[in-house]
C-alpha cells in the first residue's frame, strides 16, 4: 500500500453501558490538533434523543459532530452516531440509514467496524470501551484481518462499568492493546506517527543487502521455528514484515533487532506474532465462478464415478474459520439433493489456529460474512439467530475440524479432493514446492486439487493435470516417481532433497513373486522404454534409456522431446502424435540414433497407448528396440586415451566413494522408512482416539441439546408463571382499589408496608408513609391500646375484633389479623377498619322495634285480660262468654290486619266499616261518607265500636229482623276537617229498649271514643231505632 | 291482708293514673280504689295529666311509659321536680327505659291482681 499524503487513521469507538465515563477518560488526554478522526458508535435507545455529542464536546478539545449520511470524515474531528440509525463508512465518507422502530440493530459496532476495516484497511482502528454484551468482537476481527489496529479497555485505571464487551474482544485474542481508557490516546498518537514508517521499513526489509535487517529477520524465523514449531521463512517477506511491524508498534519497539531480542525473552509475544501471522481472510463461496466450475468439473464427476457405498473424502487444509469447508459441504449437499442419492461425505478441515477452529466448529457467522451466499442457499443451509446465521446440522455434520499443520504434520491420505485455497500465498516458493507433492500424496489417483486464484502448481505439472486453468482446478496424475518428502518432525534447515526415485509405499499386489520376476525380466531383457502422457511429459523411465535420451541443458525437464537424442526427435514426435490421435500403435523402423561417442545405432521405435486406464489420464508407452550393433558414424571417431592407469585409479577411487555414499544413503533411507512406519502407526492410533472423542463429543452435544431444550421449557414455564403473577398482582391491586375497607399492612416493628386507597383517605396516609412506623403517625389510627392489641395478635396469633365510633358518629369495626408468610410464621399484622355505621344503626333500630313490640304485645295482653274480665262479669254461660269475647278479639284482629296492610300508617274508615258489617249483609245498609283516613289508634277504636254496634244490632236491633235497615254516614268537617262526625241509625227494627246500666258494649263505645280518642258519643235509644252519633277530633 | 290493715292510712292518699288505654286505666283505677287509695284520673294524655297536677292534690302517680303518641318522661321529670313519687306501668323491659328514670320503680303489663297497692305503699312509705 503506497502512503498517500491524505491518508489518516479513522478510529471507530464502540461503547455501550457505562460508556460515558470511559469516553471521558478516553478523550481527555487528546490534544485539539491530532491527525486522527473518531467515530463513536454506541447502543442507544431508539426512543430517546441522544445528547452524547454534547457530553463528548464538554471534555474534548476537538470539534464534535453528529454523524450524517454522506459526511466526509476529516482528521481531528469526532463524529457521534445518532439514535435510531445504523452507521457505516464507504470511501472515507460516513453512510447512515434510519432504523424501523420494530427491528433494533443489536450489533451496530460490529457493522461499523466491519465496514471501517473494508474501507480503511491498515488505517482502521477499533476501540472497544465499556459495554454489556459481545458486540464489537467480530468487528475487531474484521479490522485485524485487514491489518488495522485494535484496542480494548481493561479494568485497571478507569474501570469499565460493564466489562463484558471489552472482555469478549480481548478473549478473542484479536486485541493489540488491552489498556485503560486514559492510556489509549497515547498509543493512538504513537500509532499515527508510526504509520508512515511502516512502508519505508517494509521496503528496507525487502532489500536483501541490509545485513542487519536480514539477520534480525533470520533470528525471528528461528525463534518462531523453535517456539511455535512453525517455519515462516517460506512466507512472503512483505506479508511477514507487515505483520512484524504491526507487532513492533504494539510493543513499541523501533528496530527489528530489538524486536528479535524482545521475542527471545517474551514467549507471550512469540505467540502474539504467531497469531497475527496466521490471520487470513476467508469467505463463503469466495470466487463464485470457481465454485461453479468446481461443481461441474469435480463434484458431479465424483458423484457419478464413485460407487454409492464409497465415502467421498475431502481435505481442506488451512480451513481457518471454516467458510471454505462449509462452502464445499453445501456444494456436496446440493449435489446429493440433485442426484437424489445419499452419499457419505467427509470433509476434513484442518488448521493450526485453534481459536479459529472453535469459531468454525460453532458454525455461527455474522450476516456480513455471508455476503457471498445466495439467498436460496442462505435459506436452505443456514438458520438465522438474531443477527447471526448458524450453519444447519446436515451441513455441519459433514465437516470434521481438527488441529493439524500442513507443513509439520503427516498429511491425510486417500482423499478424493483437496481444497487448499489462499493458503499457499502465505508461503514462500520452497514451502509451496513441498506442499504440492504432499497434496499429490494425499489424493487418490484421479483425485482433484482446488487452489486459490492466485496460486498455481508451478513446475508440478507431472503431478497434476490441469482441468480448469482459470479457476485452478487440477487432477492428480498417476505418477509413481513423485516422491513425497514427508516431514520428519524435526524441521531442519529446509533444503530440497533429491528424489530417491522409489516409491516407499508397500506394494499391495499379492503375487509379489510374479512381480519380482516381471520387474527383473523388464530390467534385464525388455527393451528400453518410457511412459509419457499426451503432452510428451515422461512419467516413467525403464532402465537403460540413456542411449536414447539425455538430460537437456538448463532447467531439469521431463519433456521427452527435449531429451531425445539427435536423429530420434523428429520420428519420435511424429509417432507420438499418431498414437495420441489414432489411439493405435505407431511404429517407426530403422531410425539412426547418434550416441555420445558418435556411434550410430539403428532402432525401431514403437509408441502405443497404455491399456487399462479407464478414467485416468491417457498414457503412452514408447519402446526403443535396437537393430544390430552400433557402428561408428565416421571412421576417425576413435580418440586415444593417454594416461590409462592414472585414469582407472581415479575411476576406482570414485567408484569406492560412490559405493560408500550409496551405502550411507541406503541406511538413511531405511531409517526414514522406519520413522514413517512408526508415524503411520501413531496416526492410526490418533485417528482411533479422534474417532472415539468425536463420538463422545457427539453424545455430549446431544446432552447439551436436550439440556438446552429443558432449559427452554423451564424458561417458558417461568415466563408463564411471571405472567400469572402479574395477573395476580394486578387483580390484587384492583381489589385494593375497589375495596372500601381501610386496610394497613404492618411488619413486625409496626412499620407500614402497604395500605389500600380507602386507608389513605381514612387515616390521611400518603405514599411516603410507607416505611414509617405506625406509632409515628398521629391521628385517629393510633387509638388507645392499638399497640397492645397488635402485640397480643403477635403473641397469640389470633384475630382481634372490636368496634369503634369516631367523632362524626360513624361506627367502625377494627380487625387486627396476623399476617402469615408462606411458611405460616407471623410476619406482621393486617389492620382493617370496616365502616359498620349502617349495621350499628340497624341494630339500634332493631332494639327500638323490639321494645315497641314488647310494649304493644303487653299492652294488648293487658287489654285482652281486661276485656275478658269485663265480658265475664256480664255473661251468664261459658258459651255466651266465649262468643262475646272471641267476637271482640276478632274485631281487634281485623282492625290490626287492616292497619298492618297499610304498614300501620293509617286506615280507610270505609273499609273498616264495611269489613265489620259485611257478615250481616250490606244490601240492607246504606253507607255514605267521603274517604277519611284514620290513625292507627283511631282506626282500632272505631273497629271495636263498629263491632259492638253491629253485634248489638244483630242481637237486639234492626239487623235482628229481616226487613230492618241500617244507615251509616259520616263526614269530616269543621276547621280544616278536624272533626269526624259519624252517624249510626237503625230503622224498622224491633222496638227499642233501654239497655241495662252496666252494658259493656255501651261503655266500650263511650270510653273508646271519649277516653281513648278525646271525642264525644251520643247514644239515642229512639223508639224506631237506635241512633248513635260520634264526634272524633282527627288532628290534635 | 295488707289492704284492710292499711286501708286507713291509704285513705286520703291521692294517686294520679296516666294511661291511654281505657280498659287498663279502668283496671288500675279499680285496683287502687279497691285498696283504699283515692284515684285521680285516670287520664289518657299528658295535657290532661298536667291540668290535674295543677288543680288537684297528688301524692303519687302511676304512669304508663308511652301514651298514644307521646312518652311520659316530661311528666315524670315534673313529678320528680315536685318530689311526688311515681312508678311506671309499662310493657317495656327495664333497660328500654330512659337512663334518667331507670332507677324508678316499675311494674310490668299486664298488671297482676293486687300487685299495685303494695308498691304504692312503699312509694308513699306507708
Amino acid at each position: 500500500m503506497s502512503s498517500e499524503p491524505q491518508r489518516f487513521p479513522i478510529v471507530g469507538i464502540g461503547a455501550s453501558a457505562g460508556g460515558i465515563q470511559a469516553l471521558e477518560s478516553f478523550f481527555r488526554p487528546f490534544p485539539a490538533e491530532c491527525g486522527l478522526a473518531f467515530v463513536i458508535v454506541t447502543h442507544l435507545s431508539p426512543e430517546r434523543e441522544s445528547l452524547l455529542h454534547e457530553i463528548v464536546a464538554r471534555y474534548s478539545a476537538m470539534p464534535v459532530a453528529v454523524a450524517q449520511d454522506g459526511l466526509r470524515v476529516e482528521p481531528g474531528n469526532i463524529y457521534v452516531m445518532p439514535q435510531n440509525a445504523i452507521l457505516w463508512i464507504e470511501s472515507g465518507a460516513l453512510r447512515m440509514r434510519g432504523l424501523n422502530a420494530v427491528h433494533r440493530e443489536r450489533k451496530p459496532i460490529d457493522i461499523f467496524f466491519a465496514a471501517l476495516a473494508k474501507d480503511q484497511g491498515e488505517y482502521a482502528v477499533g476501540v472497544i470501551l465499556s459495554g454489556g454484551d459481545g458486540d464489537g468482537t467480530l468487528g475487531v476481527k474484521a479490522i485485524k484481518e485487514r491489518g488495522g489496529l485494535t484496542l480494548a479497555q481493561t479494568a485497571d485505571g478507569t474501570r469499565p462499568r460493564h466489562p463484558a464487551m471489552p472482555d469478549s474482544a480481548i478473549s478473542s485474542g484479536l486485541i493489540d492493546f488491552a489498556t485503560p481508557a486514559e492510556e489509549m490516546g497515547e498509543k493512538l498518537v504513537a500509532f499515527e506517527r508510526g504509520l508512515g514508517m511502516l512502508d519505508s521499513m517494509i521496503k528496507a526489509g525487502l532489500d536483501e543487502t541490509d545485513r542487519e535487517l536480514q539477520q534480525a529477520k533470520e533470528a525471528i524465523y528461528a525463534i518462531l521455528r523453535e517456539q511455535a514449531s512453525h517455519d515462516f521463512s517460506g512466507y512472503k517477506t512483505r506479508t511477514f514484515l507487515r505483520r512484524v511491524r504491526r507487532r513492533m508498534q504494539v510493543v513499541q519497539v523501533d528496530t527489528m533487532a530489538a524486536y528479535a531480542t524482545r521475542l527471545s525473552e517474551d514467549r507471550a509475544e512469540v505467540r502474539n506474532l504467531f497469531r497475527d501471522l496466521l490471520i487470513s481472510v476467508t469467505n463463503f463461496f469466495r470466487d463464485p465462478g470457481a465454485y461453479e466450475s468446481l461443481e461441474a468439473l469435480v463434484v458431479r464427476p465424483l458423484f457419478e464415478s464413485r460407487a454409492p457405498e464409497d465415502p467421498i473424502r475431502v481435505w481442506v487444509p488451512g480451513c481457518a474459520t471454516g467458510e471454505e469447508a462449509y462452502s464445499l459441504a453445501i456444494l456436496m449437499r446440493e449435489r446429493m439433493a440433485a442426484s437424489g442419492a445419499k452419499r457419505h461425505v467427509q470433509i476434513f478441515a484442518t488448521d493450526i489456529d485453534e481459536p479459529a477452529l472453535s469459531v468454525a466448529r460453532s458454525g455461527r457467522y455474522p450476516e456480513t460474512l455471508l455476503e457471498g451466499v445466495a439467498p436460496a442457499r442462505r435459506e436452505r443451509f443456514f438458520t438465522q439467530d438474531g443477527s447471526s446465521y448458524v450453519v444447519n446440522r446436515e451441513v455441519r455434520d459433514m465437516c470434521i475440524f481438527s488441529s493439524h499443520s500442513v507443513i509439520r504434520d503427516p498429511p491425510f491420505s486417500r482423499m478424493d479432493m483437496v481444497s487448499c485455497r489462499n493458503l499457499l500465498i502465505y508461503f514462500g516458493p520452497d514451502v509451496q514446492e513441498r506442499m504440492l507433492p504432499t497434496f499429490h500424496y494425499a489424493l487418490k489417483t484421479g483425485g482433484f486439487l482446488f487452489l486459490g486464484t492466485s496460486e498455481h502448481i508451478r513446475k508440478h505439472g507431472q503431478l497434476f493435470a490441469t482441468l480448469d486453468k482459470k479457476h485452478r482446478i487440477f487432477q492428480s496424475r498417476d505418477h509413481p516417481a513423485a516422491m513425497l518428502r514427508l516431514p520428519t518432525g524435526l524441521l531442519q534447515n529446509a533444503r530440497p532433497r533429491q528424489h530417491t526415485g522409489r516409491d516407499w509405499r508397500p506394494d499391495r499386489n499379492p503375487s509379489r513373486l510374479r512381480q519380482a520376476v516381471d520387474s527383473q525380466l523388464l530390467e534385464r531383457f525388455a527393451p528400453a522404454h518410457v511412459v509419457v502422457n499426451a503432452e510428451g511429459d515422461v512419467v516413467h523411465y525403464s532402465a537403460r534409456t540413456g542411449r536414447y535420451l539425455e538430460p537437456p541443458a538448463g532447467v531439469p525437464s521431463h519433456q521427452l522431446m527435449t531429451m531425445a537424442r539427435k536423429g530420434l526427435r523428429r520420428d519420435l514426435r511424429a509417432a507420438l502424435r499418431e498414437a495420441v490421435e489414432s489411439r493405435q500403435q505407431a511404429v517407426r523402423d530403422n531410425i539412426a540414433v547418434e550416441g555420445d561417442d558418435g556411434r550410430i545405432q539403428m532402432i525401431t521405435l514403437t509408441v502405443e497407448p497404455l491399456e487399462n486406464r479407464a478414467d485416468a489420464e491417457p498414457l503412452f508407452l514408447i519402446l526403443f528396440q535396437d537393430h544390430g550393433a552400433e557402428r561408428p558414424w565416421s571412421e576417425d571417431g576413435e580418440s586415444g586415451h593417454g594416461s590409462g592407469d592414472a585414469t582407472s585409479a581415479e575411476l576406482e577411487r570414485e567408484l569406492r566413494d560412490t559405493r560408500e555414499r550409496l551405502q550411507a544413503t541406503i541406511e538413511q533411507y531405511e531409517t526414514a522408512l522406519e520413522e514413517l512406519k512408526s508415524s503411520n502407526e501413531e496416526l492410526v492410533s490418533i485417528n482411533e482416539e479422534a474417532q472415539s472423542s468425536n463420538e463422545e463429543l457427539e453424545a455430549s452435544k446431544e446432552e447439551m441439546q436436550s439440556l438446552n431444550e429443558e432449559l427452554s421449557t423451564i424458561n417458558a414455564e417461568l415466563n408463564q408463571k411471571i405472567e400469572e403473577l402479574d395477573h395476580a398482582n394486578s387483580d390484587l391491586r384492583n381489589l385494593f382499589e375497589s375495596s372500601q375497607i381501610a386496610t394497613i399492612f404492618l411488619d413486625r416493628n409496626l412499620v407500614i408496608r402497604i395500605f389500600t386507597p380507602a386507608a389513605s383517605t381514612f387515616f390521611r396516609l400518603i405514599p411516603a408513609d410507607i416505611g414509617r412506623p405506625l406509632t409515628d403517625l398521629a391521628g385517629q389510627i393510633a387509638h388507645a391500646g392499638l399497640k397492645e392489641q397488635i402485640q397480643r395478635v403477635f403473641e397469640t396469633g389470633e384475630l382481634i375484633e372490636h368496634q369503634l365510633r369516631d367523632a362524626q358518629g360513624a361506627h367502625y369495626l377494627a380487625r387486627i389479623l396476623p399476617y402469615r408468610n408462606s411458611d405460616t410464621r407471623i410476619d406482621g399484622v393486617v389492620v382493617a377498619f370496616l365502616d359498620v355505621t349502617n349495621l350499628a344503626e340497624a341494630e339500634e333500630h332493631q332494639k327500638v322495634l323490639i321494645a315497641e313490640l314488647n310494649h304493644r304485645v303487653k299492652n294488648m295482653l293487658a287489654v285482652v285480660i281486661s276485656i275478658a274480665q269485663q265480658t265475664m262479669t256480664r255473661t251468664t254461660s261459658p258459651e255466651q262468654f266465649y262468643e262475646s269475647l272471641v267476637g271482640r278479639l276478632y274485631a281487634m284482629a281485623r282492625g290490626h290486619e287492616l292497619l298492618s296492610r297499610e304498614q300501620w300508617t293509617d286506615a280507610s274508615l270505609r273499609q273498616l266499616v264495611v269489613q265489620e258489617l259485611s257478615p250481616f249483609g250490606t244490601d240492607r245498609m246504606q253507607i255514605n261518607g267521603a274517604e277519611v283516613r284514620l290513625k292507627p289508634k283511631q282506626g282500632l277504636s272505631l273497629a271495636m265500636v263498629a263491632h259492638e254496634l253491629a253485634t248489638n244490632a244483630a242481637k237486639y236491633g234492626a239487623l235482628s229482623k229481616s226487613d230492618g235497615r241500617l244507615e251509616i254516614e259520616w263526614s269530616a268537617d269543621g276547621e280544616a276537617e278536624r272533626v269526624l262526625t259519624f252517624l249510626w241509625r237503625e230503622r224498622d227494627g224491633p222496638p227499642v229498649e233501654m239497655p241495662k246500666k252496666d252494658n259493656f258494649g255501651l261503655r266500650l263505645i263511650r270510653r273508646e271514643i271519649e277516653y281513648g280518642l278525646g271525642g264525644e258519643a251520643q247514644v239515642d235509644f229512639a223508639p224506631d231505632g237506635l241512633i248513635v252519633k260520634l264526634k272524633i277530633p282527627l288532628k290534635d | 291482708m295488707t289492704g284492710s290493715s292499711q286501708g286507713a292510712s291509704r285513705r286520703g292518699r291521692y294517686v294520679l293514673v296516666v294511661e291511654d288505654e281505657w280498659l287498663i286505666a279502668d283496671a288500675v283505677a279499680h285496683q287502687l280504689s279497691g285498696a283504699g287509695f283515692e284515684v285521680v284520673g285516670p287520664v289518657p294524655t299528658l295535657a290532661k295529666a298536667r291540668r290535674l297536677l295543677e288543680t288537684s292534690t297528688i301524692d303519687a302517680a302511676v304512669l304508663d311509659l308511652r301514651l298514644a303518641d307521646e312518652a311520659t318522661y316530661p311528666l315524670a321529670a315534673e313529678l320528680a321536680g315536685r318530689s311526688i313519687p311515681f312508678l311506671f306501668l309499662t310493657g317495656h323491659n327495664r333497660e328500654d327505659i330512659d337512663p334518667a328514670f331507670r332507677g324508678r320503680p316499675c311494674i310490668g303489663k299486664p298488671l297482676a291482681d293486687g300487685a299495685l297497692p303494695p308498691m304504692l305503699d312503699e312509694l308513699l312509705r306507708l
